[in-house]
């Protein structure tokens, strides 16, 4: 069974959202004076978020502590900024990652089983020199890992029986905390209008989170990426319009980016920057993988883009009518860019 | 001729022998006899009435979706409205190395004209075009070979790790010398590419790492898995045990493994090999480190992974050659095949549309291939006598032709 301060800590799960929903509270309340407590430890959550992408748990009030979970994200979602929403998913996983791995085994799995359904056992195998704690079911751990790019996490690499993948404690705990910033960020920004007083902590929460983010360097260049964008093959103005919502795409899909751009004349800081809007960006992580693929480090091989072939056995593959007869991203861009010198029109249109 | 047979078949086939699982979900294709055209996006609401299409236009090849659709016939995908895909593995010997195929297979490149025997390169060695035209047969060995990788995949990958229950897994003769399984299980229908792109990766063993599975340095020790272990930790350690008891030095040394220790393996394989069977096994007595080890992993991998066509995998809209449907190619029947008599599956006794009867057929060209035990060929440009369901094969390759006079 959870506790009280479980559900604080945990928000997520069902009980937790059975207790907030009974508690019957309208968004005309939360102006109310009786609430300022909350709407104030919403908007510290939101500031913690963007200071340093992390959210320091406060149980002293546990109904308070709960109840601005569900609050925090209504705001952020308000403000419609995507990169936003998902910084603050990143922000509420690493909280939970936290305090998730001070559980014990049995909290752990009922914790998993309770807020996302998963099918969980408490597996308790040594295999070699390896302890596992726990299984959880194969398509569950497929849908939620993969968004990890460490061949740690690769199922390849995993113990895998009859269908059940084994787990440490603190796996489990990162699998949970993971699915939890997924299911934040993919919720869609909120339209309707909110009260005025919580409208404008959205729109504070806004400003500050702009006034935050760095503004990129060479900020031109990335418009000159705007303006020659049409030209571009569809798949990769798909793969950079979703970098720059800030959604973290799949290694195959920045590995694509990055060689298209790099081999269409682009400096590797220009590259970067592209990316500074990922929630999870890490400078030097990126600039040592881009100067990889630019062939600064490592091999010294510079590596061009998968051709059309292997793109579509990606799943990365959105044609539109140029990409006819077209076997490889670049050869697209060539074709692009020779028909705008005739003064045709390349907008292209979906097949 | 083949036409005709292919007629006879559809007009006899029950239509049961058609269905495949929520009928009404699939897309439907198939492609007509002397057109290079593929007429797609139908769909029946029973298999009679797919049948009654089949007998009236007799198609070379009939196709249908591993998806499940809302709308199946929908001309444009995002109309369709993908709902679910089969899981599917396409083993193929046709992506597999065998001996034999420097005997009886051979490519020619479309772009410059290179040609040779054996087994199809993906780009041509001369020109580097990828235009490449293979003729490849049917013959006991690589068929035995996509057996193997069939069952290693069934029973070791599927059931023991993945845990898909066999009983939920249709199998499928290609039609050619491969095999289709299709997973029905309800986890495996809703499954992303991502996921099973990942699925596709563990069964080839891509992107392994010897860390993740038990090998380590302690001290002066090298530490590892137990042949015996679950998954691919056991898998790995059969993989190193089935590579270095049949490696020769010569294969060593072109792995760049240090000349020195080459020697000493070679001086001592025997006890070496004894040690990693032991329990606890003994790896120490390899004398090597694991980066050193790493560059064998792949020599490892290859003996105990299994070669899919990952492709095939990953495509959740891929159209499946229809169990039970003809192969235009090769005239044998795309076949359901029992689990449990994959084992000892012929496809020319058991997928060819006539049996016995012995005729007469002039033949181009054909080399010399062996089938259920007895070799066939090799033939050029001569009238022989034929068993009537090898007979329909060379004229489904295009290289015989019926002789006048003599029905088939």
């Amino acid at each position: 069974m959870l506790s009280k301060e479980d559900l604080a800590k945990y928000p997520f799960t069902s009980p937790a959202v059975k207790y907030i929903k009974e508690l019957n509270i309208s968004l005309e309340d939360l102006s109310k004076d009786e609430y300022a407590k909350l709407l104030y430890r919403a908007k510290e959550r939101i500031k913690e978020a963007i200071d340093r992408a992390y959210i320091t748990p406060d149980i002293s009030d546990v109904d308070v502590e709960l109840l601005s979970h569900p609050v925090a994200i209504m705001l952020v979602l308000a403000t419609g900024s995507k990169p936003l929403i998902r910084r603050y998913a990143v922000a509420e996983a690493k909280r939970c990652y936290e305090l998730l791995q001070l559980e014990d085994d049995d909290k752990l799995a009922e914790i998993a089983k309770d807020a996302f359904n998963w099918q969980v056992i408490k597996a308790k195998v040594k295999v070699g020199e390896r302890l596992f704690d726990f299984a959880i079911s194969l398509s569950d751990y497929l849908k939620t890992s993969k968004s990890f790019r460490s061949l740690h996490w690769k199922l390849v690499n995993r113990l895998v029986i009859n269908g059940f993948v084994y787990l440490k404690k603190n796996e489990l705990a990162r699998l949970i905390a993971e699915e939890l910033k997924n299911r934040i960020a993919e919720k869609t920004p909120l339209n309707e209008n909110l009260p005025e007083k919580l409208a404008n902590i959205a729109a504070e929460a806004l400003s500050y989170y702009k006034s935050k983010v760095k503004a990129p360097e060479g900020a031109e260049d990335i418009t000159e990426l705007h303006a020659t964008l049409s030209e571009y093959p569809p798949c990769v103005r798909r793969m950079i319009e979703d970098i720059k919502s800030g959604k973290s795409l799949p290694h195959t899909a920045r590995f694509t980016v990055t060689t298209f751009l790099l081999n269409i004349g682009k400096t590797i800081d220009e590259v970067i920057d592209l990316f500074r809007n990922v929630a999870d960006f890490d400078e030097g992580k990126t600039r040592y993988q881009v100067e990889h693929i630019a062939g600064e480090r490592g091999s010294k091989i510079r590596y061009i883009p998968p051709s059309c072939e292997t793109l579509k056995s990606f799943g990365l593959c959105t044609p539109d009518v140029l990409c006819k007869g077209i076997r490889h991203p670049l050869a697209y861009y060539r074709k692009a860019a020779k028909l705008r010198k005739k003064g045709m029109t390349i907008a292209g249109e979906a097949l | 001729m083949l036409a005709k047979l292919f007629k006879q078949y559809y007009k006899k086939i029950s239509p049961n022998a058609l269905n495949v699982r929520d009928f009404e979900k699939r897309e439907f294709a198939y492609m007509p006899f002397n057109k290079q055209t593929m007429i797609r996006h139908l769909s029946f609401t029973s298999p009679e009435q797919l049948k009654s299409l089949l007998e009236k236009e007799t198609p070379l090849h009939v196709y249908y979706s591993s998806a499940y659709y809302e709308n199946p016939s929908a001309p444009e995908m995002e109309e369709k409205n993908w709902l679910a895909a089969d899981l599917v593995f396409d083993i193929d010997a046709d992506h597999i190395y065998t001996p034999c195929k420097e005997r009886h297979d051979t490519w020619r490149c479309l772009d410059c004209g290179h040609a040779d025997k054996g087994m199809a390169p993906d780009k041509c060695p001369k020109c580097g075009s990828k235009k490449i035209d293979s003729e490849s047969w049917v013959c006991d060995q690589c068929l035995e070979v996509a057996k193997g990788e069939a069952l290693k995949l069934i029973e070791d990958f599927l059931s023991n790790d993945l845990g898909f229950s066999i009983k939920e897994m249709e199998i499928v003769f290609s039609g050619h010398r491969g095999f289709h399984v299709h997973v029905e299980s309800p986890s495996a229908l809703t499954l992303d590419v991502d996921a099973r792109r990942e699925l596709a990766d563990y069964v080839r063993g891509l992107g392994i790492g010897l860390n993740f599975h038990g090998f380590s340095k302690v001290s002066n020790l090298l530490i590892g898995p137990s042949i015996s272990d679950s998954g691919w930790r056991g898998r790995l350690a059969r993989g190193f045990y089935d590579f270095l008891s049949k490696v020769d030095e010569e294969t060593l040394l072109k792995l760049k493994m240090p000349k020195k220790w080459v020697k000493y393996f070679m001086d001592n394989r025997e006890r070496i090999m004894a040690g990693l069977l032991q329990n606890p096994p003994y790896w120490s007595w390899l004398k090597i480190s694991p980066s050193s080890l790493d560059k064998i992993l792949s020599k490892a991998v290859e003996c105990v992974a299994c070669k899919i066509d990952e492709r095939v995998t990953i495509d959740i809209k891929r159209l499946m050659r229809l169990p039970n449907s003809l192969h235009g190619k090769t005239g044998l029947i795309a076949v359901k095949i029992p689990y449990t008599k994959l084992d000892s599956f012929e496809p020319f006794k058991e997928a060819s549309l006539l049996r016995g009867e012995v005729v007469k057929l002039k033949v181009i060209r054909m080399p010399e291939i062996k089938l259920g035990g007895v070799s066939i060929g090799p033939y050029k440009d001569e009238v022989v006598k034929l068993p009537i369901e090898i007979a329909i094969y060379l004229l489904a390759k295009g290289v015989g032709e019926p002789i006048e006079g003599i029905e088939l």
